[in-house]
């Protein structure tokens, strides 16, 4: 398994991790699977409205926490599974929602707390890490774990230049 | 004279009940794994899915003993099809077709969200309609217009977190445990609804769309600081003056939106009556505060009894049997839907 470099990324509020999101829900091909990492209040389910967005989901504005209901989903271009393992603590409990048969179900898709069920991912994931640098500002680190996804990653880093922390 | 079972199996809760004519609840089982998620500080240990296939029949069973009442008495079964965790419903759906096709009764396919606006009328009282529904809960937090007992039109909804869900995650940033409500409402009790000015999220003004992810995180920036991780979050330790006053000022805050909103779209709608149900609705202080907006509006107020607020299958036996009588049976074939 190789693991390329990392792309980071910055924004300066709610309304640009959308943006983000959407590229990243444009560029998304089906059976991708993206692992969400950050504390409470990072910016993960706005990040995911944000993909939806960039996947066709009519009203992404519906796209809203799953940490209750533990799986909600979408249908955009491709449908969007949206996992949330808030609740969750081993990657047993996600495998009886049944993630391992909807990762491969030709749709894309988002588990927020992905730390909380490592493991669960297949072996070709985008992993997202969101690290709060201010009330507003979040730094994103994108890394591709696998060689397809690893494939991808300078088109990623090409798509999500708008949102580069090195420029 | 008409007997329904009721199943519901959409999220945590395994739960069935017995009802009689819409109304009369001869029984009402609720499986709950509170005792765990507690144990293990707020995450459920063992997913709802497989403990939804332990606990259906045994709870289907205790319900149909605790009623008095034998399979063969029944006159339909209702189970809730939407919306909800497909894996779990699945095994409340499966569960409910299997017996209608053994005993050849009618199938009654439950909204979830509906059902819980239907507690209301399980108190006994007759809500004047239309009415406005307001539906608050861990998963959900919605604002319809009750046309009659089975047609409800979705006015808005969360854009981001629940209410419920904000309660249990500021009772984990507070140290408070699994389910969040309670503990909340314990704790502010002793506090100062004042002593925080938590945001309120408006959205538009004439909005009946929620918010209250910023305030979940208002909450936590108050508490820890901007750079708190989930390992700061479990370990740290609050003053008992400090965690009062949170959850107060906290509570005030969530409460304020939801009395806001939901008389906003009566006066809206001109609506004759306001029906609240859902988890969030068995809080004491929500409950006060509506009961005193609706005293100063002259609008007629309908709360969900408090122990049919949280999921339970009585709501959804009540509403099947208006379902039957309105001939709104469903196909063996019907599916669930997340």
């Amino acid at each position: 398994m190789t693991c390329s470099a990392r792309i980071e990324c910055q924004t300066a509020g709610p309304e640009q991790t959308m943006s983000l999101g959407a590229a990243l829900g444009d560029m998304a091909a089906p059976n991708d699977v993206f692992g969400l990492t950050g504390t409470l209040g990072a910016g993960k389910t706005c990040l995911v409205k944000g993909m939806a967005r960039g996947l066709g989901v009519a009203d992404s504005r519906r796209v809203i926490s799953p940490t209750f209901v533990l799986l909600r989903r979408y249908e955009g271009c491709l449908t969007l599974y949206h996992f949330d393992a808030y609740r969750l603590d081993d990657a047993e409990a996600m495998e009886d929602i049944g993630c391992a048969e909807l990762f491969e179900a030709g749709g894309v898709s988002v588990v927020e707390w992905a730390d909380h069920v490592d493991g669960c991912l297949p072996p070709e994931h985008f992993r997202v890490s969101i690290r709060v640098t201010g009330s507003s500002r979040r730094d994103f680190a994108i890394e591709g774990v696998g060689d397809g996804p690893s494939d991808r990653m300078e088109e990623l880093r090409h798509r999500l230049a708008p949102w580069s922390a090195d420029s | 004279m008409m007997v329904i079972l009721g199943i519901e199996t959409s999220c945590d809760e395994t739960a069935a009940a017995v009802v009689r004519n819409g109304l009369e609840g001869l029984s009402s089982v609720v499986s709950t794994q509170y005792e765990l998620h507690e144990r293990f500080g707020g995450v459920v240990p063992e997913i709802a899915c497989r403990a939804h296939v332990e606990n259906t029949l045994p709870v289907v069973q205790t319900a149909l003993e605790e009623g008095g009442v034998g399979l063969e008495e029944l006159d339909a079964v209702a189970v809730t099809t939407t919306p909800g965790l497909i894996g779990a419903l699945l095994i409340g759906v499966t569960t409910a077709k299997a017996l209608c096709w053994a005993l050849e009764l009618p199938l009654l396919a439950v909204n979830h969200l509906h059902a819980h606006i239907y507690a209301a009328w399980l108190s006994g009282e007759e809500p004047t309609l239309p009415a406005v529904s307001l539906v608050v809960s861990g998963g959900h937090t919605s604002l319809y217009l009750t046309h009659d007992r089975l047609r409800h039109e979705l006015l808005g909804g969360t854009v981001d977190d629940a209410a419920g869900e904000a309660f249990d995650k500021v009772a984990n940033i507070l140290g408070l445990g699994y389910p969040g409500g309670p503990p909340i409402e314990r704790e502010a009790r002793d506090g100062d609804p004042a002593a925080v000015d938590f945001p309120r999220s408006w959205l538009a003004p004439d909005s009946a769309d929620f918010s209250f992810s910023g305030l979940k995180t208002a909450v936590l920036y108050h508490c820890l600081g901007q750079n708190a991780s989930k390992r700061d979050i479990e370990t740290a330790e609050h003053a008992p003056g400090f965690v009062a006053d949170v959850a107060a000022s906290f509570q005030e805050a969530v409460v304020d939106v939801l009395v806001g909103k939901a008389f906003d779209a009566v006066e809206r709608h001109g609506a004759r009556s306001l029906i609240v149900g859902g988890g969030v609705a068995a809080n004491g202080h929500l409950r006060n505060r509506l009961e005193r907006e609706a005293a100063r509006a002259g609008v007629s107020l309908h709360l969900a009894p408090r122990r049919l607020c949280t999921d339970n299958a009585a709501m959804v036996a009540g509403i099947g049997y208006h379902m039957l009588r309105a001939g709104e049976v469903a196909d063996l074939a019907v599916e669930a839907h997340p």
